[in-house]
């Protein structure tokens, strides 16, 4: 009798064992499945010119995997041969009309398309390509000749890619959260998380409406420090020596940061700053806009679980976005929606030197450079192996005296 | 609880290695010939342990090996490692016992494209690479204990085998990884004789348990690593900084049984066996917010038929014939993380097929042993083994095939110094012949160094045809009521031509032992 119940045991214990197989036996080989992807074109996008073909991408990042099509004028395609998994579809196209380039953009993030015949509906809008664009932005820092990590050398060039001059005063630029990339994602109040961004530091160029003025192919930068990081108390492995920067982000100075020659940046919002605007090695999301109204500092949010004050910035008043990202297969980690950046970039690692730049597209007569701005900075930008300032020499504006430093 | 059982599954393991007492003079020669003599040794059924009579018998020893030389798998090092090993078999009151006690101390040395998974072979595709030349240290306990019953009611038995196994590893090169692993396996059985028959049954399950750590010495530097999922796909990501890979954990089960069949007659003795056995092995990423990396589940059919003919007291001849299929499938999960606040974790929406694995060997070897009933004079014997590999990945689709045949002959002379003393000489050599092969991948990153340095080399190697030769000599000096003994085994890998890999692999052992 006792054998009997030990041996039932025994026999147990191996039942179990084969249980723990049992809810996979029925899993089948992987095969192709179909999805259909439609397209809606938002009605604010009716003077645009109506486009004849659509580009449509398919991208699975975690397995590498990419599919790329064209969608006619019916606004409808069926692709064929999708692994099933989660997917970014990006819709695409551009005219140009009087002048005017218009560019179609509109995507689905993080997608799931795991089962035939899945349907995709795309909500698409068209813009006239934005003057301010971010020309290079220098985020990851560099190693010093002791291989420490230096980080003070940050900085991001905004270009006047249009053909008219616009007013720098006032611009505001922003690190929007989350900062880096995180799969701890945010979760805003569900009533205005369609309408804005989320700002944790804002900084704003100062002036009173014409101070600053930047014609078409003229850059300026904004630097963390703008000294020269080259120097032997800084970091003589540095990309950059940043001295003839327009503006600098100084919190206070100290026996390392000065107050150099370019201008000062004002903080527009930050609660709890630190000695220096470092933004995140990794990679952050960064927007430049500009707002009717001075800055409400209390026109906040905060996402469920924190306490930390956001800057709720309108979506509709940011000039250009750029997401940058640890390196590719974060990119289902995106924080900022496809109207703004329906991709992102990246250097694929921290304190390396390289810096992210944007594609040019054409350079006109006249020698100025227009760059790729489809609002998709996986297209529009390359990965620079040394971060450089006024790459392919654009104009300096004449109110920088101090450009030859 | 499970420290406990452990403990004392540790304790009366090593107690069976050392207390059994000497009967007959314990040489190496002698121990091969009462494993020749056994048949239901080989088997997992312990109940049939008694009829093979095994006797009583223990040996201690301690060695030392040494692995050197270019030719060998990207992921293996060269090696040095310190063993000690004690075995024992005793009956007590007609109930059979025998225990294993291993330990090994293990340095391997210049590894690549390994720092997740202490075994990189065993058949899990789901576990962390990177292209860092580096060392491994491993540390490794092997118990095993059989114990098998009296004969009850004139023709039943009960038989118990159990096995734990316990491997702590670390990796000395950025990105360092710390391992821990854990089996434990349990096998039950019974035979029942019928006069000259025996039929056996029994069970198995297995559990085991892997984790596996990632860090690094050198905070400043990010590390990059691929996160394998077989025939050489791979997610790339990273060691360190926000967002980097955490800890992993496979946790496997296994549950399976083996029926037997044996006869005996007066000149000769046979056994056949069938065992199947399902196992499962989950790798989850991040415990504390659990992703699954992929879970394979593993289908293996084993069967095998020995013969034992006796021509007299003094020569006995052993043929065992074994046929191994291994069917391995590779899941992959389609998952999101639920970013609500209150949930935060990964749900699983799919799961498909995304690799197979197959393989099929043939076995077959012959042995002659001719001297005393208990220790042989001479030996010889060979080997012929077959082995076909399909793996195949799933979209996009990519291949590996590998049909190999082996060949070898063995033979060792045990020269009777005088009445206490022997000097056991042996010799070995084989051609590993690869009847044909093919690596073909198209999937997204050829030029990855995963494709470049790993599959591809390692393809090189498999697909490479060689030599091997090995000796040995063994002194045994009996001394009191036990003997001693010291010996030297050397092995070498010659491949037949360098085209596709380079140089050659040796290995050295030195061993010194206590028997009786």
């Amino acid at each position: 009798m006792k054998n009997i119940f030990t041996y039932t045991l025994w026999l147990s214990i191996v039942l179990c064992g084969i249980s723990c197989t049992r809810n996979l036996d029925d899993v089948s080989i992987v095969t192709p499945i179909k999805a259909t992807i439609q397209i809606s074109i938002d009605p604010s996008s009716n003077d645009a010119p109506a486009l004849q073909q659509y580009e449509v991408r398919l991208e699975n990042y975690t397995e590498n995997y990419k599919i790329k099509t064209i969608m006619d004028n019916s606004g409808v395609v069926t692709v064929n041969n999708i692994i099933p998994g989660v997917y970014s579809v990006f819709v695409s196209g551009e005219s140009s009309e009087n002048g005017f380039t218009y560019v179609y953009n509109g995507n689905v993030i993080n997608k799931r398309i795991v089962s035939d015949g899945t349907q995709i509906d795309v909500k698409i809008s068209a813009s006239k390509t934005g003057a301010l664009v971010f020309k290079e932005i220098f985020y990851s820092g560099s190693k010093t000749p002791s291989n420490g990590s230096y980080f003070r050398d940050q900085f991001y060039e905004i270009y006047n890619n249009g053909n008219m001059p616009v007013n720098l005063d006032n611009l505001c630029i922003a690190l929007l959260h989350p900062s880096p990339a995180s799969t701890n994602m945010p979760v805003w109040p569900t009533e205005d998380n369609e309408q804005y961004v989320y700002g944790s530091q804002v900084w704003q160029i100062p002036g009173n409406g014409t101070t600053y003025p930047l014609k078409p192919g003229e850059s300026i930068i904004i630097a963390q420090m703008a000294d020269n990081h080259k120097k032997s108390t800084l970091n003589p492995s540095s990309p950059v020596n940043l001295l003839s920067a327009e503006f600098e982000t100084l919190v206070k100075t100290s026996s390392i940061v000065g107050d150099n020659p370019a201008i000062n940046m004002k903080i527009a919002f930050w609660p709890s700053p630190t000695p220096q605007w470092l933004t995140t090695v990794f990679g952050g999301a960064y927007a430049i806009f500009k707002q009717k109204e001075p800055i409400d500092k209390s026109f906040t949010s905060s996402p469920q679980g924190s306490t930390t004050p956001y800057l709720k910035i309108n979506r509709t008043d940011i000039i250009d976005a750029v997401e940058a990202i640890n390196d590719e297969t974060k990119m289902n980690l995106k924080r900022i929606p496809a109207s703004l950046d329906a991709g992102a970039a990246t250097v694929n690692a921290t304190y390396n030197g390289k810096s992210i730049s944007r594609k040019i597209k054409e350079k006109l007569s006249d020698g100025r450079i227009i760059y790729m701005d489809t609002n998709n900075s996986t297209d529009d930008f390359e990965v620079q192996e040394q971060a450089a300032i006024r790459r392919n020499n654009p104009n300096i504006p004449e109110w920088n005296t101090w450009k030859d430093l | 609880m499970l420290y406990k059982t452990i403990y004392t599954f540790s304790i009366i393991t090593v107690l069976f290695s050392i207390t059994a007492h000497a009967q007959i003079f314990i040489t190496p020669a002698s121990i091969e010939t009462i494993k020749a003599r056994s048949r239901w040794f080989s088997t997992k059924n312990a109940a049939g342990l008694a009829t093979d009579n095994l006797g009583n018998f223990t040996q201690l020893d301690a060695g030392y090996q040494l692995q050197t030389g270019d030719f060998r798998r990207p992921q293996q090092g060269n090696e040095s490692a310190i063993q000690l090993n004690a075995e024992g078999a005793l009956k007590v009151n007609k109930t059979q016992l025998w225990g294993s006690f291993n330990y090994e101390r293990n340095k391997q040395t210049e590894t690549l494209y390994n720092s997740g998974i202490i075994d990189p072979f065993r058949g899990m595709p789901y576990y962390v690479a990177d292209t860092n030349k580096s060392d491994w240290v491993k540390q490794t306990y092997l118990l095993r204990m059989k114990v098998a019953s009296p004969l009850y009611w004139n023709r039943v038995r009960f038989g118990l085998d159990a096995e734990y196994h316990n491997v702590v590893s670390a990796k000395q090169v950025d990105p360092r990884a710390e391992n821990y692993l854990y089996t434990f396996a349990i096998r039950p059985g019974f035979t029942l004789n019928y006069g000259r028959h025996v039929i056996g049954f029994n069970a198995e399950y297995l559990s085991r348990k892997e984790e596996n750590s990632p860090s690094l010495s050198n905070n400043k530097i990010n590390q990059t690593v691929y996160l394998l999922r077989g025939l050489g796909y791979s997610f790339q990501d990273v060691v360190g900084g926000i967002g980097g890979i955490g800890k992993r954990i496979f946790t496997a089960n296994s549950g399976g049984g083996a029926l037997q069949y044996a006869y005996s007659a007066q000149r000769i003795d046979l056994l056949s066996s069938v065992s199947y056995s399902i196992a499962s092995d989950e790798a989850v990423e991040s415990p504390t917010k659990p992703k699954k990396s992929g879970t394979t589940l593993d289908y293996n059919f084993n069967a095998k038929f020995l013969t034992n003919i006796h021509f007299n007291e003094k020569n006995l001849a052993s043929i065992n014939l074994s046929y191994i299929d291994r069917y391995l499938k590779g899941i992959e999960f389609v998952q999101e993380l639920d970013q609500q606040y209150h949930v935060q974790e990964w749900i699983t929406y799919s799961k498909n097929i995304r690799s197979t694995y197959k393989q099929k060997s043939f076995i077959a070897a012959f042995d002659f042993l001719n001297g005393h009933k208990s220790e042989y004079r001479w030996k010889a014997g060979f080997t012929t083994a077959y082995h076909k590999q399909n793996d195949m990945f799933y979209l996009p689709d990519s291949w590996k095939n590998i049909e190999t045949i082996e060949y070898g002959i063995n033979a060792k002379n045990n020269i009777h110094l005088s009445g206490k003393s022997r000097l056991l000489i042996g010799a070995n050599v084989g051609y590993s012949n690869n009847l044909n092969g093919e690596y073909v991948y198209n999937g997204p990153d050829p030029n990855s160094p995963i494709i470049k340095g790993l599959m591809h080399q390692d393809m090189n190697y498999l697909l490479t045809d060689y030599f091997n030769a090995g000796a040995q000599l063994s002194y045994t000096l009996a001394i009191n009521k036990g003997c001693i003994n010291a010996g030297i085994f050397w092995n070498c890998f010659i491949p037949k031509n360098n085209d596709l890999v380079k140089g050659n692999r040796n290995t050295v052992m030195v061993k010194v032992g206590y028997a009786l």
